[in-house]
């Protein structure tokens, strides 16, 4: 036997502290009162006469006495959380893990989800586990507490925990375990060879119960390709039951619903939709089911961002734009605004993603990413080099020269800047840097070493200048954010610096070498920032390995043992329930002077 | 306590006076019929005249007429001897009825006193303590108030030793109240039965209270006796606290049989009724005054 709250022998001596004290407490209160009479005449008659005693009012004293301790040894039993050694005493560490993949939030037949029955299950471990170090992980966290002797601690600990993923998480280490307790609904197989390797002792305690599912396990989303086609959204849906269903499926673009159906998905079906979201709108899409057997909610939205759904503002900052007018009035993707060098500094109104100061450097550097062609004169950009004819022939694999073929494009004159600030993705054949890239958290920038007049290159006439153009200013303006994300840790991109969840919190940002990575815990949409840009990172639960959650990877035996664990519940609110009444039977008794 | 009726209640009372079932021989005039014939206003009856009459009585009327000396004679207007008999023992001291008590002697002392009876305050308990006469006239009322204002409880109660004590002073016969609440360990019929042998009309008022009909505190108690200060252990069950309240009603029943049985005037005085309330209504239903 062993106590969850404290340990055995201060357990006992409370018990037995607290039937003492009752007892006194009992003698207290029957302890009889002085009432002063004005005779006793009318008493002796009264008592002196022959009168039946009944066998309850020769018991209810007892009768009351028996109660009050056992009120009290309820309390005390709720208390001190008794509950039967699991493991033989020692003093061996224990860990338990508890399986935090997202469809232990999945709820069950018998009534709440399998993470409250894991809880519950930790909970009991954590009682019976007195007195030994116990430590606390989850598959998503790792190491959360202990190890500890402080079962307050640990029970603390778990109220704070909730599903977070870690499908995929290395198992926590910890040093000198002799039992490791993995709780878990086994619907994301995991091997435990590597604990069992380790020496200690694994349980694996179930919480698995079979349940009916739909989810939606796939979305992306698409902007259109031209000015006339519409953006689409992609969605697979699932429906993990042993039964056909009707699934209601709506979709909205912002707060527009573009779609808003049912579909019947037989029993074990996927289906995949194309939803088309109109030719423009809001660029956040979100996608969101109902049916009738649904025991997992995190897989029922989804959110997608439509990259490039609003067009980009972008200044050109030109005494003679020429070329750069033509592009920009012929792509919807861009919408320029064109300003000569003079009236640079003068304020401007609306959204400005990009500046392209063409031949043409302002006298400080602005935060805004920007893209400089042909750079006049030298200063804070760096150190201004030239030369005649050169000839493109190195280039890194860079998004600005993506789909950028340079044997198509003859330059007359370059016209470049170097120093330690700018990265070359393109020279000469000397080492020219023909364009070059500066990233750092504050800002991102790119230079041209050539313009686009005739003196200069042929490129204004080569296929390659509108992707180069579009590609340096989408670098400059929308992070790659990659496609669909899970909720873990990600890989963001270098220039994000800060990064928004849908409730408005900070998301920590830590830098990792080269990356930025950041630890997602729930689904949605999240606002990334950083280098003057802004952008969205879409985070999904839906998978078809999470969101199956009628299988099990765990033995069916296992199974069936989780399926009568209702007994795993705690116990102690039904002892204080039962003391309670134990309390208002005496009290209602007393006061009908049935007992004393 | 201090002791005070309201003018109009006074008022009341002096219209009042106390009723004997019995005429006495008073000592002085007054306004009550004594049982000889006397000097008072009343014509009562005729009888022949002998040597020593009072010349100033005979009927010279019916000498005329039946040529007979006739002596006219008067009914004897005198007081009527009150003794009023207060429990002031301790347990008359809880739950106010000694202070009851108290009240009602006073408002009794005035009714007497307005009619010029001889009021005669007597406490006892073991014995009669020292009797205290209030004199005659309602002037004497105040007099009377702050007699019953210094009397203090103590003591048991001992009626027949008490009664018996005052048996043997010789008092004249009279109206003799008895204010108590009949909780005598040795018992009152006796104490009453000497009174009654004695020739004096006696009445009783029972004084009662809500306090002694309920025991009040259940389960284990211990009672202590206020006047002997014996101390019992009681486990007060509701059987036990239902069969007390009829042992007092029993009690009270009894003695009200016993007053009846020996023409002996009896009333009820609860403490939780006022004394205007008792005087007016209990003591006037009760024939005790009108």
């Amino acid at each position: 036997m062993s106590f969850g709250a404290m340990g055995g022998w201060q357990a006992w001596g409370l018990l037995a502290l607290t039937a003492g004290v009752l007892t006194w407490l009992f003698y207290m209160k029957i302890r009889a009162p002085r009432v002063r009479v004005p005779s006793l005449l009318l008493w002796a008659k009264v008592l002196d006469a022959e009168r039946e005693v009944t066998l309850w009012e020769r018991i209810r004293k007892t009768v009351s006495w028996i109660v009050i301790m056992i009120t009290g040894v309820l309390l005390m039993l709720a208390l001190t959380r008794p509950a039967p050694s699991v493991v033989a005493a020692g003093g061996g560490r224990r860990l338990i893990v508890i399986d935090s993949s997202w469809s232990m939030g999945t709820e069950m037949p018998s009534g709440g989800t399998r993470w409250d029955r894991a809880i519950a299950q930790a909970r009991t471990l954590i009682a019976a586990s007195a007195g030994d170090e116990v430590a606390l992980a989850t598959t998503a966290d790792g190491l959360i507490e202990g190890p500890t002797t402080d079962s307050v601690l640990l029970e603390a600990s778990l109220d704070r925990l909730a599903p977070a993923g870690g499908e995929s998480g290395d198992w926590p280490q910890l040093a000198d375990v002799s039992v490791v307790h993995f709780i878990t609904d086994g619907t994301i197989p995991r091997s435990i060879a590597d604990l069992v390797a380790s020496g200690a002792r694994v349980n694996v305690d179930p919480v698995y119960e079979a349940a009916s599912n739909v989810a939606i396990t796939a979305f992306e989303t698409q902007a259109g390709s031209g000015p006339d086609q519409q953006a689409e959204g992609y969605l697979e849906l699932a429906n993990y039951s042993a039964a056909a269903q009707p699934v209601r499926l709506v979709v909205t673009r912002g707060t527009a619903s573009v779609a808003d159906t049912s579909i019947e998905l037989a029993a074990g079906e996927a289906v995949r939709q194309i939803v088309p979201l109109g030719l423009s709108g809001d660029a956040r899409v979100r996608a969101r089911i109902s049916a009738r057997d649904n025991a997992l909610a995190i897989d029922d939205e989804a959110v997608a961002w439509i990259s490039g759904a609003e067009p980009l503002a972008v200044t050109v900052v030109s005494d003679a734009p020429g070329f750069l007018q033509v592009l920009f009035e012929r792509t919807p993707a861009v919408k320029a605004t064109f300003v000569v060098t003079a009236d640079y500094a003068k304020p401007r109104t609306g959204p400005e993603h990009v500046v392209i100061f063409d031949h043409w450097v302002p006298a400080e550097a602005t935060a805004k990413p920007s893209l400089f062609v042909s750079p006049a004169t030298e200063g804070w950009v760096g150190k201004l080099v030239t030369e005649k004819s050169p000839m493109w022939t190195t280039a890194l694999a860079h998004p600005v020269l993506r789909g950028v073929d340079p044997y198509t494009v003859t330059l007359e004159r370059a016209r470049a800047v170097e120093s330690d600030a700018w990265t070359p993705v393109a020279r000469s054949a000397i080492g020219t840097p023909l364009v070059s890239v500066a990233e750092t958290p504050e800002h991102r920038r790119v230079m041209l070493g050539f313009g686009f007049s005739e003196s200069e290159s042929n490129i204004a006439l080569q296929p390659a200048f509108p992707v180069l153009l579009v590609n340096a200013i989408e670098w400059l303006a929308r992070p790659s954010m990659g496609e669909q994300v899970r909720p873990g840790v990600v890989s963001l991109d270098a220039v994000v610096s800060r990064l928004t969840s849908p409730d408005g919190k900070l998301v920590e940002v830590t830098r990792f070498g080269d990356a930025h990575l950041a630890r997602i815990t729930a689904p949605g949409l999240y606002l990334a920032e950083g280098g003057g840009m802004r952008s969205a990172l879409a985070v999904n639960v839906g998978d078809p390995q999470v969101s199956n959650v009628g299988r099990t990877s765990l033995a069916q035996s296992q199974v069936a043992g989780a399926a009568g664990d209702a007994a795993n519940a705690p116990w102690w609110p039904v002892l204080i329930a039962i003391a309670f009444v134990c309390g208002l039977v005496e009290w209602w008794t007393w006061h009908r002077r049935i007992t004393v | 306590m201090a002791l005070s009726f309201d003018s109009d209640f006074l008022k009341k009372l002096e219209y009042l006076h106390v009723v004997s079932k019995k005429a006495f021989a008073g000592q002085a005039r007054a306004d009550r019929l004594a049982p000889k014939r006397g000097r008072g206003l009343e014509f009562a009856d005729t009888r022949g005249y002998s040597a020593g009459d009072d010349f100033r009585h005979i009927d010279w009327k019916a000498y005329k007429r039946l040529g007979r000396l006739l002596l006219r004679l008067f009914d004897e207007e005198q007081d009527l001897p009150i003794y009023l008999f207060i429990d002031a023992s301790r347990s008359m001291e809880a739950t106010e009825k000694f202070d009851q008590a108290r009240r009602l002697a006073a408002a009794l002392c005035y009714i007497g006193l307005a009619h010029l009876d001889r009021v005669t305050i007597m406490p006892f308990d073991e014995t009669v303590r020292e009797e205290r006469s209030a004199g005659q006239g309602k002037g004497r009322i105040f007099r009377v108030f702050e007699q019953l204002e210094q009397m203090q409880t103590g003591g048991k109660t001992n009626m027949a030793e008490s009664f018996k004590l005052f048996a043997a002073r010789g008092r004249r016969q009279g109206l003799a109240v008895i204010i108590s609440d009949f909780l005598d360990p040795g018992g009152y019929e006796s104490a009453l039965k000497v009174l009654q042998a004695r020739g004096h009309d006696v009445y009783v008022v029972q004084m009662a209270s809500e306090a002694d009909r309920d025991p009040g505190a259940l389960g284990d108690v211990k009672f202590v006796d206020t006047e002997t200060e014996v101390v019992r252990d009681v486990e007060v069950t509701p059987t036990l606290a239902a069969a007390y309240t009829k042992a007092w009603e029993e009690h009270t029943e009894e003695l009200a049989r016993f007053c009846g049985r020996y023409n002996i005037g009896y009333v009820r005085a609860d403490v939780e009724r006022s004394v205007e309330e008792i005087i007016l209504q209990t003591f006037r239903q009760g024939r005790f005054v009108a």
